[in-house]
Protein backbone atom coordinates (compact mmCIF):
# COMPACT_ATOMS: atom_id res chain seq x y z
CA UNK A 1 0.00 0.00 0.00
CA UNK A 2 0.98 3.66 -0.63
CA UNK A 3 1.27 5.35 2.35
CA UNK A 4 0.73 9.22 1.88
CA UNK A 5 3.78 10.08 4.30
CA UNK A 6 3.18 14.24 5.22
CA UNK A 7 -0.67 13.36 5.37
CA UNK A 8 0.00 10.11 7.99
CA UNK A 9 2.73 11.58 9.79
CA UNK A 10 0.24 14.64 10.98
CA UNK A 11 -2.82 12.16 11.42
CA UNK A 12 -0.21 10.70 13.51
CA UNK A 13 0.98 13.52 15.20
CA UNK A 14 -3.02 14.85 15.79
CA UNK A 15 -3.62 11.22 17.00
CA UNK A 16 -0.47 11.17 19.84
CA UNK A 17 -2.22 14.46 20.60
CA UNK A 18 -5.16 13.31 21.60
CA UNK A 19 -3.98 10.12 23.78
CA UNK A 20 -1.79 12.83 25.38
CA UNK A 21 -4.88 14.94 25.90
CA UNK A 22 -6.40 11.41 26.96
CA UNK A 23 -3.53 10.96 29.86
CA UNK A 24 -4.10 14.05 31.15
CA UNK A 25 -7.63 14.04 31.39
CA UNK A 26 -7.93 10.60 33.29
CA UNK A 27 -5.06 11.95 35.95
CA UNK A 28 -7.51 15.21 36.45
CA UNK A 29 -10.35 12.93 37.33
CA UNK A 30 -7.83 10.67 39.85
CA UNK A 31 -6.50 13.46 41.37
CA UNK A 32 -10.02 15.42 41.73
CA UNK A 33 -11.50 12.18 43.82
CA UNK A 34 -8.08 11.95 45.85
CA UNK A 35 -8.78 15.90 46.35
CA UNK A 36 -11.95 15.34 47.29
CA UNK A 37 -11.62 12.22 49.88
CA UNK A 38 -8.74 14.24 51.41
CA UNK A 39 -10.31 17.20 51.15
CA UNK A 40 -6.83 18.30 49.47
CA UNK A 41 -6.99 22.43 48.69
CA UNK A 42 -3.67 22.29 47.60
CA UNK A 43 -4.10 19.21 44.93
CA UNK A 44 -7.69 20.82 44.04
CA UNK A 45 -6.00 24.04 43.17
CA UNK A 46 -3.56 22.47 40.61
CA UNK A 47 -6.79 20.54 38.91
CA UNK A 48 -7.71 23.92 38.36
CA UNK A 49 -4.72 25.15 36.74
CA UNK A 50 -3.89 22.51 34.77
CA UNK A 51 -7.33 23.16 33.21
CA UNK A 52 -5.76 25.33 30.52
CA UNK A 53 -3.48 23.01 29.01
CA UNK A 54 -5.90 20.56 28.24
CA UNK A 55 -8.01 23.36 26.27
CA UNK A 56 -5.10 24.19 24.84
CA UNK A 57 -4.40 20.79 23.30
CA UNK A 58 -8.16 20.90 22.14
CA UNK A 59 -7.58 23.91 20.33
CA UNK A 60 -4.10 22.68 19.11
CA UNK A 61 -6.33 19.42 17.72
CA UNK A 62 -8.98 21.18 16.15
CA UNK A 63 -6.45 23.48 14.02
CA UNK A 64 -4.38 20.17 12.98
CA UNK A 65 -7.38 18.46 11.98
CA UNK A 66 -8.92 21.75 10.36
CA UNK A 67 -5.64 22.26 8.02
CA UNK A 68 -5.28 18.40 7.34
CA UNK A 69 -9.09 19.05 5.67
CA UNK A 70 -8.07 22.14 3.95
CA UNK A 71 -4.81 20.98 2.28
CA UNK A 72 -5.58 16.93 1.97
CA UNK A 73 -9.09 16.67 1.35
CA UNK A 74 -9.52 13.57 3.44
CA UNK A 75 -12.38 10.85 2.20
CA UNK A 76 -13.84 8.05 4.63
CA UNK A 77 -11.88 6.44 7.04
CA UNK A 78 -9.13 9.32 7.29
CA UNK A 79 -12.45 12.27 7.01
CA UNK A 80 -14.13 10.20 9.67
CA UNK A 81 -10.49 10.00 11.99
CA UNK A 82 -10.31 13.67 11.75
CA UNK A 83 -13.90 14.56 12.51
CA UNK A 84 -13.77 11.50 15.86
CA UNK A 85 -10.96 13.31 16.71
CA UNK A 86 -12.20 16.62 16.66
CA UNK A 87 -15.67 15.37 18.78
CA UNK A 88 -13.22 13.56 21.04
CA UNK A 89 -11.36 16.21 21.83
CA UNK A 90 -14.50 18.05 22.77
CA UNK A 91 -15.53 15.61 24.85
CA UNK A 92 -12.25 15.38 26.54
CA UNK A 93 -12.16 18.81 27.34
CA UNK A 94 -15.66 18.65 28.84
CA UNK A 95 -14.61 15.77 31.11
CA UNK A 96 -11.60 18.08 32.33
CA UNK A 97 -13.69 20.64 33.15
CA UNK A 98 -15.81 18.36 35.41
CA UNK A 99 -12.83 17.43 37.01
CA UNK A 100 -12.12 21.24 37.48
CA UNK A 101 -15.85 21.50 39.19
CA UNK A 102 -15.21 18.61 41.04
CA UNK A 103 -12.07 20.78 42.51
CA UNK A 104 -14.07 23.49 43.17
CA UNK A 105 -16.03 21.58 45.10
CA UNK A 106 -13.08 20.61 47.27
CA UNK A 107 -12.04 24.40 47.47
CA UNK A 108 -15.66 25.09 49.49
CA UNK A 109 -15.04 22.22 51.68
CA UNK A 110 -11.59 23.35 53.00
CA UNK A 111 -11.68 22.98 57.26
CA UNK A 112 -14.51 21.15 56.93
CA UNK A 113 -14.99 17.64 58.11
CA UNK A 114 -17.10 15.47 55.45
CA UNK A 115 -20.60 14.59 56.80
CA UNK A 116 -20.30 11.20 55.54
CA UNK A 117 -17.25 8.51 54.74
CA UNK A 118 -17.18 8.84 51.02
CA UNK A 119 -17.91 5.05 49.84
CA UNK A 120 -20.11 4.64 46.56
CA UNK A 121 -18.37 8.16 45.24
CA UNK A 122 -15.06 6.97 44.92
CA UNK A 123 -16.72 3.66 43.12
CA UNK A 124 -18.02 5.70 40.79
CA UNK A 125 -15.35 7.64 40.42
CA UNK A 126 -12.67 4.47 39.79
CA UNK A 127 -15.59 3.16 37.20
CA UNK A 128 -15.30 6.29 35.27
CA UNK A 129 -11.28 6.34 35.33
CA UNK A 130 -11.06 2.91 33.97
CA UNK A 131 -13.60 3.98 31.03
CA UNK A 132 -12.07 7.45 30.61
CA UNK A 133 -8.99 4.81 30.15
CA UNK A 134 -10.68 2.38 28.00
CA UNK A 135 -12.46 5.16 25.74
CA UNK A 136 -8.86 6.33 25.09
CA UNK A 137 -7.48 2.73 24.16
CA UNK A 138 -10.92 1.77 22.31
CA UNK A 139 -10.02 4.89 19.61
CA UNK A 140 -6.27 3.90 19.88
CA UNK A 141 -7.10 0.29 18.83
CA UNK A 142 -10.41 0.69 17.01
CA UNK A 143 -11.96 -1.30 19.30
CA UNK A 144 -15.60 -1.10 19.00
CA UNK A 145 -16.19 -4.36 21.65
CA UNK A 146 -14.68 -1.95 24.46
CA UNK A 147 -16.63 0.82 23.10
CA UNK A 148 -19.83 -1.74 24.06
CA UNK A 149 -18.35 -2.79 27.28
CA UNK A 150 -17.78 1.39 28.43
CA UNK A 151 -21.75 1.52 27.80
CA UNK A 152 -22.54 -1.28 30.00
CA UNK A 153 -20.15 0.11 32.93
CA UNK A 154 -22.16 3.81 32.32
CA UNK A 155 -25.13 1.79 33.37
CA UNK A 156 -23.54 0.94 36.88
CA UNK A 157 -22.22 4.45 37.49
CA UNK A 158 -25.95 5.80 36.78
CA UNK A 159 -26.85 3.33 39.45
CA UNK A 160 -24.17 4.47 41.90
CA UNK A 161 -25.94 7.97 41.01
CA UNK A 162 -29.01 7.38 42.19
CA UNK A 163 -27.75 5.61 44.98
CA UNK A 164 -26.05 8.29 46.38
CA UNK A 165 -28.81 10.61 45.95
CA UNK A 166 -30.69 8.56 47.78
CA UNK A 167 -28.41 8.61 50.80
CA UNK A 168 -27.59 12.03 50.61
CA UNK A 169 -31.37 13.19 50.55
CA UNK A 170 -32.24 11.00 53.73
CA UNK A 171 -28.87 12.84 55.40
CA UNK A 172 -30.11 15.89 54.64
CA UNK A 173 -33.62 15.35 56.27
CA UNK A 174 -32.42 13.73 59.16
CA UNK A 175 -29.78 16.48 59.99
CA UNK A 176 -30.42 19.41 57.50
CA UNK A 177 -27.17 21.08 59.11
CA UNK A 178 -25.14 18.62 56.61
CA UNK A 179 -27.63 20.43 53.50
CA UNK A 180 -24.86 22.45 52.34
CA UNK A 181 -22.01 19.79 52.27
CA UNK A 182 -25.00 17.03 51.01
CA UNK A 183 -25.73 19.47 48.19
CA UNK A 184 -22.00 19.51 46.87
CA UNK A 185 -21.69 15.83 47.04
CA UNK A 186 -24.74 15.50 44.97
CA UNK A 187 -23.23 17.61 42.35
CA UNK A 188 -19.97 15.85 42.45
CA UNK A 189 -21.99 12.35 41.86
CA UNK A 190 -23.55 14.62 38.92
CA UNK A 191 -20.28 15.05 37.73
CA UNK A 192 -18.46 12.27 38.18
CA UNK A 193 -22.35 10.81 36.35
CA UNK A 194 -21.50 13.47 32.97
CA UNK A 195 -17.85 12.36 32.93
CA UNK A 196 -19.20 9.08 32.12
CA UNK A 197 -21.58 10.30 29.64
CA UNK A 198 -18.53 11.42 28.01
CA UNK A 199 -16.56 8.56 27.87
CA UNK A 200 -19.73 6.63 26.38
CA UNK A 201 -19.76 9.27 23.83
CA UNK A 202 -15.78 8.44 23.05
CA UNK A 203 -16.89 4.85 22.50
CA UNK A 204 -20.24 5.66 20.28
CA UNK A 205 -17.40 8.02 18.28
CA UNK A 206 -15.14 5.23 17.93
CA UNK A 207 -17.52 2.73 16.60
CA UNK A 208 -18.43 5.49 14.17
CA UNK A 209 -14.96 5.82 13.08
CA UNK A 210 -14.66 1.80 12.83
CA UNK A 211 -18.07 1.12 11.58
CA UNK A 212 -19.38 4.21 9.42
CA UNK A 213 -22.34 3.96 11.49
CA UNK A 214 -23.77 6.46 14.75
CA UNK A 215 -24.69 3.74 17.40
CA UNK A 216 -26.72 5.40 20.26
CA UNK A 217 -24.96 3.51 23.33
CA UNK A 218 -26.15 6.46 25.97
CA UNK A 219 -29.65 5.60 26.34
CA UNK B 1 -34.76 6.54 -10.46
CA UNK B 2 -35.39 5.25 -14.07
CA UNK B 3 -32.68 2.56 -15.62
CA UNK B 4 -31.18 4.11 -18.97
CA UNK B 5 -27.83 1.93 -19.88
CA UNK B 6 -28.02 -1.28 -18.61
CA UNK B 7 -25.04 -3.11 -18.88
CA UNK B 8 -24.63 -7.35 -18.64
CA UNK B 9 -21.84 -9.45 -18.31
CA UNK B 10 -20.06 -7.09 -20.55
CA UNK B 11 -16.09 -8.63 -22.13
CA UNK B 12 -14.11 -6.26 -23.67
CA UNK B 13 -10.95 -7.69 -25.57
CA UNK B 14 -8.06 -5.77 -27.26
CA UNK B 15 -6.44 -8.70 -28.90
CA UNK B 16 -5.66 -10.93 -26.55
CA UNK B 17 -5.99 -8.05 -24.05
CA UNK B 18 -8.99 -8.61 -21.86
CA UNK B 19 -9.59 -4.75 -21.00
CA UNK B 20 -13.12 -5.30 -19.30
CA UNK B 21 -14.10 -8.63 -17.15
CA UNK B 22 -17.98 -9.43 -16.83
CA UNK B 23 -19.20 -5.81 -16.38
CA UNK B 24 -22.87 -5.64 -15.28
CA UNK B 25 -24.24 -2.12 -14.16
CA UNK B 26 -27.60 -0.34 -14.25
CA UNK B 27 -27.17 3.39 -15.16
CA UNK B 28 -29.92 5.72 -13.86
CA UNK B 29 -31.50 8.46 -16.11
CA UNK B 30 -31.11 11.81 -15.53
CA UNK B 31 -28.30 11.81 -13.03
CA UNK B 32 -24.47 11.68 -12.93
CA UNK B 33 -22.61 8.49 -12.92
CA UNK B 34 -18.91 8.64 -12.68
CA UNK B 35 -16.62 6.54 -13.28
CA UNK B 36 -13.04 6.78 -11.55
CA UNK B 37 -10.10 4.21 -11.14
CA UNK B 38 -6.51 4.56 -11.57
CA UNK B 39 -5.02 4.14 -15.14
CA UNK B 40 -5.87 1.22 -17.12
CA UNK B 41 -8.29 0.20 -14.86
CA UNK B 42 -11.54 0.01 -18.13
CA UNK B 43 -12.95 3.23 -17.13
CA UNK B 44 -12.65 4.77 -20.29
CA UNK B 45 -13.06 1.71 -22.52
CA UNK B 46 -16.41 1.24 -20.67
CA UNK B 47 -17.81 4.98 -21.69
CA UNK B 48 -16.18 4.14 -25.09
CA UNK B 49 -18.14 1.31 -25.67
CA UNK B 50 -21.28 3.36 -24.74
CA UNK B 51 -21.42 4.76 -28.42
CA UNK B 52 -19.40 2.19 -29.76
CA UNK B 53 -16.15 4.61 -30.02
CA UNK B 54 -14.06 1.30 -29.36
CA UNK B 55 -15.76 -0.10 -32.72
CA UNK B 56 -12.63 2.17 -35.20
CA UNK B 57 -9.74 0.04 -32.72
CA UNK B 58 -8.92 -2.86 -34.46
CA UNK B 59 -8.86 -6.25 -32.59
CA UNK B 60 -11.72 -5.08 -30.10
CA UNK B 61 -14.11 -7.71 -29.52
CA UNK B 62 -17.18 -7.60 -27.62
CA UNK B 63 -19.44 -10.08 -25.30
CA UNK B 64 -22.37 -9.44 -23.35
CA UNK B 65 -24.53 -6.98 -23.98
CA UNK B 66 -25.23 -2.88 -23.66
CA UNK B 67 -28.80 -1.23 -23.62
CA UNK B 68 -29.35 2.04 -24.01
CA UNK B 69 -33.27 2.72 -23.37
CA UNK B 70 -34.86 0.28 -25.84
CA UNK B 71 -32.10 -0.10 -27.85
CA UNK B 72 -29.35 -3.22 -27.70
CA UNK B 73 -26.38 -0.96 -29.25
CA UNK B 74 -24.26 -3.93 -30.60
CA UNK B 75 -27.50 -5.14 -32.43
CA UNK B 76 -26.66 -6.37 -35.67
CA UNK B 77 -29.53 -3.40 -37.22
CA UNK B 78 -28.24 -0.56 -34.92
CA UNK B 79 -27.02 2.92 -37.33
CA UNK B 80 -23.89 3.86 -34.92
CA UNK B 81 -24.21 7.15 -36.73
CA UNK B 82 -27.83 7.16 -35.23
CA UNK B 83 -26.49 5.98 -31.70
CA UNK B 84 -23.55 8.59 -31.28
CA UNK B 85 -26.21 10.91 -31.89
CA UNK B 86 -28.29 9.99 -29.38
CA UNK B 87 -25.09 9.17 -26.95
CA UNK B 88 -22.78 12.03 -27.39
CA UNK B 89 -19.25 12.36 -26.10
CA UNK B 90 -16.60 15.40 -25.12
CA UNK B 91 -13.24 14.19 -24.80
CA UNK B 92 -10.53 15.54 -22.99
CA UNK B 93 -9.12 17.90 -25.34
CA UNK B 94 -11.72 20.53 -26.87
CA UNK B 95 -11.89 19.62 -30.32
CA UNK B 96 -13.75 22.31 -32.08
CA UNK B 97 -13.98 22.34 -35.77
CA UNK B 98 -11.63 24.67 -37.86
CA UNK B 99 -15.13 26.69 -38.46
CA UNK B 100 -16.84 29.31 -36.76
CA UNK B 101 -18.65 28.67 -33.79
CA UNK B 102 -22.19 28.85 -35.09
CA UNK B 103 -21.38 26.31 -37.99
CA UNK B 104 -19.51 24.09 -35.08
CA UNK B 105 -22.99 24.22 -33.41
CA UNK B 106 -25.07 23.91 -36.49
CA UNK B 107 -22.71 21.07 -37.65
CA UNK B 108 -24.82 17.70 -36.09
CA UNK B 109 -28.19 19.04 -36.72
CA UNK B 110 -27.13 20.18 -40.74
CA UNK B 111 -26.06 16.50 -41.17
CA UNK B 112 -29.28 15.44 -40.10
CA UNK B 113 -30.67 17.44 -42.49
CA UNK B 114 -31.74 20.51 -41.00
CA UNK B 115 -31.35 22.88 -43.36
CA UNK B 116 -33.88 25.94 -42.94
CA UNK B 117 -31.72 28.94 -41.24
CA UNK B 118 -34.18 29.91 -38.13
CA UNK B 119 -34.55 26.37 -37.32
CA UNK B 120 -30.49 26.29 -36.95
CA UNK B 121 -30.47 29.58 -35.39
CA UNK B 122 -33.10 28.34 -32.88
CA UNK B 123 -31.10 25.30 -32.34
CA UNK B 124 -27.20 27.28 -32.17
CA UNK B 125 -29.13 29.60 -29.53
CA UNK B 126 -30.61 26.79 -27.57
CA UNK B 127 -27.67 24.63 -27.34
CA UNK B 128 -25.42 27.15 -26.88
CA UNK B 129 -27.56 28.47 -23.65
CA UNK B 130 -27.90 24.58 -22.49
CA UNK B 131 -23.62 24.87 -22.47
CA UNK B 132 -24.18 28.32 -20.71
CA UNK B 133 -21.59 29.90 -23.43
CA UNK B 134 -24.23 31.93 -25.30
CA UNK B 135 -23.53 34.83 -23.36
CA UNK B 136 -20.16 34.75 -23.95
CA UNK B 137 -20.15 35.02 -27.55
CA UNK B 138 -23.41 35.78 -28.91
CA UNK B 139 -21.74 38.88 -30.24
CA UNK B 140 -19.67 37.06 -32.59
CA UNK B 141 -20.89 33.52 -33.43
CA UNK B 142 -19.03 33.68 -36.79
CA UNK B 143 -16.01 34.10 -35.48
CA UNK B 144 -13.63 31.38 -35.44
CA UNK B 145 -14.33 28.64 -32.64
CA UNK B 146 -10.57 28.27 -32.49
CA UNK B 147 -9.90 31.58 -31.27
CA UNK B 148 -12.15 31.45 -28.33
CA UNK B 149 -10.43 30.35 -24.33
CA UNK B 150 -9.88 26.53 -23.56
CA UNK B 151 -13.05 26.61 -21.22
CA UNK B 152 -15.00 27.45 -23.59
CA UNK B 153 -14.39 25.65 -26.42
CA UNK B 154 -15.05 22.47 -23.79
CA UNK B 155 -18.53 24.28 -23.49
CA UNK B 156 -18.86 24.56 -27.17
CA UNK B 157 -17.96 21.13 -27.54
CA UNK B 158 -21.09 20.68 -25.00
CA UNK B 159 -23.22 22.40 -26.86
CA UNK B 160 -22.53 20.65 -30.41
CA UNK B 161 -23.25 17.49 -28.29
CA UNK B 162 -26.41 19.02 -27.26
CA UNK B 163 -27.21 20.30 -30.50
CA UNK B 164 -28.65 17.31 -32.09
CA UNK B 165 -30.47 16.41 -28.83
CA UNK B 166 -28.68 13.22 -27.41
CA UNK B 167 -30.37 11.28 -24.38
CA UNK B 168 -26.49 11.12 -23.28
CA UNK B 169 -23.47 13.10 -22.86
CA UNK B 170 -20.46 10.86 -22.27
CA UNK B 171 -17.82 13.07 -20.27
CA UNK B 172 -14.05 11.53 -20.99
CA UNK B 173 -11.85 13.60 -18.93
CA UNK B 174 -13.95 16.51 -19.95
CA UNK B 175 -11.97 19.21 -17.91
CA UNK B 176 -8.57 17.67 -16.84
CA UNK B 177 -7.07 19.94 -19.77
CA UNK B 178 -8.83 22.91 -18.40
CA UNK B 179 -7.76 25.44 -15.57
CA UNK B 180 -9.62 25.46 -12.27
CA UNK B 181 -12.33 27.85 -12.83
CA UNK B 182 -13.32 26.45 -16.57
CA UNK B 183 -13.37 22.91 -14.68
CA UNK B 184 -15.93 24.62 -12.31
CA UNK B 185 -18.28 26.10 -14.71
CA UNK B 186 -17.99 22.62 -16.81
CA UNK B 187 -19.08 21.31 -13.16
CA UNK B 188 -21.58 23.85 -12.57
CA UNK B 189 -23.00 23.00 -16.04
CA UNK B 190 -23.04 19.37 -15.49
CA UNK B 191 -25.06 19.90 -12.60
CA UNK B 192 -27.88 22.10 -14.62
CA UNK B 193 -28.18 19.42 -17.31
CA UNK B 194 -28.49 16.32 -15.11
CA UNK B 195 -32.19 17.45 -15.26
CA UNK B 196 -32.56 17.02 -18.83
CA UNK B 197 -29.88 14.07 -19.96
CA UNK B 198 -27.92 10.87 -18.26
CA UNK B 199 -24.46 12.38 -18.14
CA UNK B 200 -21.88 9.83 -17.49
CA UNK B 201 -17.84 11.01 -16.77
CA UNK B 202 -14.75 9.56 -16.43
CA UNK B 203 -12.52 11.03 -14.48
CA UNK B 204 -8.92 11.40 -12.94
CA UNK B 205 -9.86 13.98 -10.59
CA UNK B 206 -11.72 11.98 -7.67
CA UNK B 207 -13.08 15.08 -5.69
CA UNK B 208 -14.32 16.02 -8.73
CA UNK B 209 -16.48 12.57 -8.83
CA UNK B 210 -17.40 13.03 -5.09
CA UNK B 211 -18.41 16.68 -5.55
CA UNK B 212 -20.54 16.20 -8.92
CA UNK B 213 -21.73 12.74 -9.67
CA UNK B 214 -24.62 11.22 -7.84
CA UNK B 215 -23.32 7.57 -8.56
CA UNK B 216 -19.84 6.62 -9.00
CA UNK B 217 -18.19 3.69 -9.71
CA UNK B 218 -14.90 2.24 -9.02
CA UNK B 219 -12.84 -0.02 -11.49
CA UNK B 220 -9.75 -2.18 -11.30
CA UNK B 221 -8.03 -4.24 -13.80
CA UNK B 222 -10.74 -4.58 -15.86
CA UNK B 223 -13.81 -5.15 -12.91
CA UNK B 224 -16.34 -3.09 -11.05
CA UNK B 225 -14.79 -3.42 -7.59
CA UNK B 226 -17.80 -1.10 -6.05
CA UNK B 227 -20.80 0.84 -7.56
CA UNK B 228 -22.56 2.99 -5.36
CA UNK B 229 -24.27 6.11 -4.34
CA UNK B 230 -21.35 8.63 -4.13
CA UNK B 231 -22.00 9.56 -1.38
CA UNK B 232 -21.85 6.30 0.04
CA UNK B 233 -18.66 5.49 -1.65
CA UNK B 234 -16.76 8.53 -0.22
CA UNK B 235 -17.42 8.73 3.07
CA UNK B 236 -17.90 4.61 3.51
CA UNK B 237 -17.19 2.13 0.79
CA UNK B 238 -17.48 -1.80 1.43
CA UNK B 239 -14.84 -2.43 -0.59
CA UNK B 240 -11.06 -2.48 1.05
CA UNK B 241 -9.67 -1.30 -2.47
CA UNK B 242 -12.30 1.24 -2.74
CA UNK B 243 -11.34 2.64 0.43
CA UNK B 244 -7.20 2.70 -0.45
CA UNK B 245 -7.75 4.39 -3.83
CA UNK B 246 -9.87 7.22 -2.81
CA UNK B 247 -8.03 8.06 0.40
CA UNK B 248 -4.85 8.24 -1.80
CA UNK B 249 -3.01 4.56 -0.88
CA UNK B 250 -3.27 3.03 -3.63
CA UNK B 251 -1.11 2.66 -7.08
Amino acid sequence: MTRRTEFDQQLDAMQQLLIQMGTQVEQAIANSMRALQDVDVVLAKSIVRDDAEVNQMEERITEMGTMLIATQQPVAKDLRRILVAFKISNDLERMADLAVDIAKVVLRLEGEDLIKPLIDLPRMAEIVQVMTYESIQSFINENVDLAYKMAKDDDTVDALYSQILRELFSLMVENPKTASQGMLLSFVGRYIERIGDYATNIGENVVYLVTGKRPDLNV
Amino acid sequence: MQVLIDIKNLDLFYGEFQALKKVSMSIPEKAITAFIGPSGCGKSTLLRTLNRMNDMIPGTRIEGSIRVGDTDIYGSDVDVETLRKKVGMVFQQPNPFPKSIYDNVAYGPRLHGVTKKHELDEIVEKSLRSAALWDEVKDHLKRSALSISGGQQQRLCIARALAVNPDVLLMDEATSALDPISTLKIEELAQELKDRYTIVMVTHNMHQAARVSNQTVFFLNGEVIEYADTEKLFSNPTDQRTEDYISGRFG
